[in-house]
């Protein structure tokens, strides 16, 4: 790690009801929404803090995307039988909606 | 019948089980242990003197054997049998059945004690036709009285019967859950490396609402807007099925939008008459599967439907569209079809005949409306919106501007992709259209700029300074810069969407002008090439609503204007 460190390993999700996730970036670049934040020609505030809050989003659907961030990263490009991910039909709906709003 | 008419082949009359099992191929294994041992004693005593010769295979129930057999099968008509083994034409059983075989041929060999029944008839020869005997026999497990099977040939006959998962486990066995058919595959979908798909978070929630659609309480509450919001989500990922559309038919619904219908099919589509009677308003996209007994269903069943739009509902013919018209077309005031070449002057008479109170009407896409089927509008009474657009047969100006004169009520007018759309009718607009507050002419090349300039500089609205709020001129080519000017007086305060796509003639100065349109939101000047950063800055910083801007082809913007 260089002593200036422009780009940090971790960003934090902050869902509506004041819940900090932190994940690491590579995870997060899972969600396509997420990445154009973080990266693009143009630094966002969210991308230099390393920080996004999602009025929307309430904490328990955002811990459901944090997992499911972690799953796609670990088991992309696998050769190998990927396990299922699973969902609870209670919050299903709302998965639904949210995983539309961040591409992933 | 009895064991001994190996030779005769006269058979009786067999009772309707054994006739049923014969037909289907069905062998029955079982019989009692005396018997078993019986035979096994008669076995032994012919194997020596018989040679083993496969038989070809034979699928009858009865004793017909061609060469001489050496057991002779205890008739089935005797209902000893706890079980019936019913022995697919399969190449899972000929293996078996060969396996057998094989490894009788090895006992034979190895000890000649144990006698597997060799009369069975080799399956693996040729003959596709005729069912392979089972190799396997059914017994009940002493412990779990369960079912199980065993290749009859490695039967000892004073096995005590245990299933194999006694054997093993030692202790009561679950039976397997059903597995529940999740919709859209359940294999893992594989990329062109090899890699196996990670699915999308979408699709394993849209496949989690599948499986559960049965108990939607587990799903949870949810408002009608969501709900709309979800029918896009699960239409944008094609994931829009008959089982799927169940989760949004529900009874109090009055509004119904369906984007994607696809792949619901016709008892689908008829589902959403039957679960949703109330409905009012319905819109279905891509209905590429109504026939005329759907829409023959919601003229019957949905009694308060007032507005319907169909996009591509080819199936439905004249008829269909008639007995729809006739049955339900006095209480409709929007009527929207797309996309059908079914749908003809006999349909038209029939709604213009039954619509007393359409107040909407749009008409798209449809290959067989010609000038007569299109002037039977003239007879409804003044509609607010009319729609007639990408006809299949050119329609004639003296006709639209015949329609233009009976509605003068209009609000909204469509002739997008009608080309012989011509000065007439321009001036049709300026005459008889003085409510109009949306009007597109997409595609109407024939019109000049001199007629757009007259008719927005002598245009009559209600009260001045009412304008137009949504136009679309896109590729009326011939547009100059004066008609622009005109376009801006005469509706620079209500212009809220405008459309100039192609029109290339425009120059800088007049675009700038647009800057006086304070209610713009929504600007499309794509291959307008005289935009450029200037006039866009410009209008950026005049037009505080403006909101989306499609820039598609013009060149001379550059990147310093993100």
């Amino acid at each position: 790690m260089s002593e200036v460190e422009s780009v940090s390993e971790y960003v934090k999700l902050i869902s509506s009801d004041g819940f900090v996730f932190v994940i690491h970036r590579e995870a997060a670049m899972r969600s396509g929404t997420i990445k154009n934040m973080l990266v693009g020609p143009v630094q966002f505030k969210e991308s230099v803090e390393s920080e996004i809050p999602f009025r929307d989003i309430k904490a328990v659907i955002l811990e459901i995307v944090c997992r499911y961030l972690y799953y796609k990263w670990q088991y992309e490009g696998s050769t190998t039988e990927i396990p299922e991910f699973k969902v609870d039909p209670e919050v299903v709906l709302e998965t639904l909606m949210t995983a539309d709003f961040l591409e992933c | 019948m009895s064991n001994n008419d190996q030779q005769n082949r006269v058979r009786g009359p067999t009772s309707a089980l054994s006739s049923f099992l014969r037909e289907h191929g069905i062998r029955v294994e079982n019989r009692s242990r005396r018997e078993r041992r019986e035979d096994l004693a008669r076995q032994q005593a012919e194997e020596a003197s018989n040679e083993e010769t496969p038989d070809t295979v034979q699928d009858t129930v009865t004793t017909t054997v061609d060469t001489p057999s050496t057991t002779v099968e205890a008739p089935h008509q005797e209902e000893e049998t706890t079980a019936v083994l019913y022995a697919p034409r399969t190449r899972r059983t000929l293996a078996a059945a060969n396996r057998a075989l094989v490894e009788a041929a090895n006992e034979k060999a190895n000890n000649g004690k144990k006698k597997p029944e060799d009369d069975k008839p080799d399956p693996g020869i040729g003959s596709s036709f005729r069912a392979p005997k089972g190799r396997t026999r059914i017994f009940f497990c002493s412990k779990c009285n369960k079912r199980f099977a065993r290749i009859a040939s490695l039967v000892d006959v004073g096995d005590e019967n245990i299933c194999p998962s006694c054997l093993d486990n030692n202790g009561p066995k679950e039976p397997p859950k059903p597995k529940k058919r999740k919709i859209g595959s359940k294999r893992q979908s594989q990329n062109k490396a090899g890699f196996n798909d990670v699915p999308s978070l979408q699709d394993i929630c849209t496949d989690t609402i599948a499986e559960h659609i049965d108990c939607v309480e587990a799903l949870g509450d949810i408002s009608t807007i969501n709900m709309d919001k979800i029918a896009t989500i699960i239409s944008r990922n094609r994931k829009m099925d008959t089982r799927t559309a169940q989760l949004f038919m529900n009874p109090l619904r009055r509004e119904l939008t369906l984007t994607d219908c696809t792949a619901i099919d016709k008892n689908g589509l008829i589902n959403i008459a039957q679960f949703c009677p109330h409905l009012e308003k319905l819109t279905l996209t891509y209905c590429g599967r109504m026939t005329d007994e759907v829409i023959n269903a919601y003229a019957t069943r949905l009694k308060n439907l007032k507005s319907i739009e169909l996009s591509g509902p080819y199936l439905v013919t004249d008829k269909g569209w008639e007995s729809f018209f006739g049955a339900i077309g006095s209480q409709l005031n929007t009527f929207a079809i797309r996309h059908s070449m079914r749908f003809t002057q006999a349909s038209m008479k029939a709604l213009v005949g039954a619509a007393k109170n359409l107040k909407h009407l749009r008409l798209s896409r449809l290959s067989r409306l010609d000038d007569d089927g299109v002037e039977l509008i003239c007879r409804l009474k003044p509609l607010e919106t009319l729609e007639i657009s990408w006809p299949g047969c050119k329609i004639s100006s003296s006709i639209l501007a015949k329609i233009l004169e009976h509605h003068t009520t209009l609000k909204e007018l469509c002739l997008d992709g009608c080309t012989s759309v011509d000065d007439t009718v321009v001036e049709a607009i300026q005459l008889y259209c003085p409510h109009l507050e949306k009007l597109s002419l997409s595609e109407c090349n024939e019109i000049t700029s001199e007629a757009i300039q007259t008719l927005f500089e002598e245009w009559k609205t209600p009260y001045p300074g009412r304008g137009l709020t949504y136009l679309n001129i896109s590729r009326c080519l011939s547009t100059q810069d004066e008609a622009l000017i005109a376009i801006i007086n005469h509706s620079k305060n209500t212009l809220k969407h405008l459309n100039i796509h192609s029109l290339d003639d425009l120059t800088p100065l007049v675009l700038e002008r647009l800057g006086v349109c304070k209610e713009l939101t929504t600007l499309d000047c794509g291959f307008v090439r005289s935009m450029d950063d200037c006039v866009m800055g410009c209008l950026a910083i005049e037009c505080p609503k403006l909101k989306d801007i499609e820039v598609w082809g013009c060149h001379q913007i550059t990147s310093t204007m993100s």
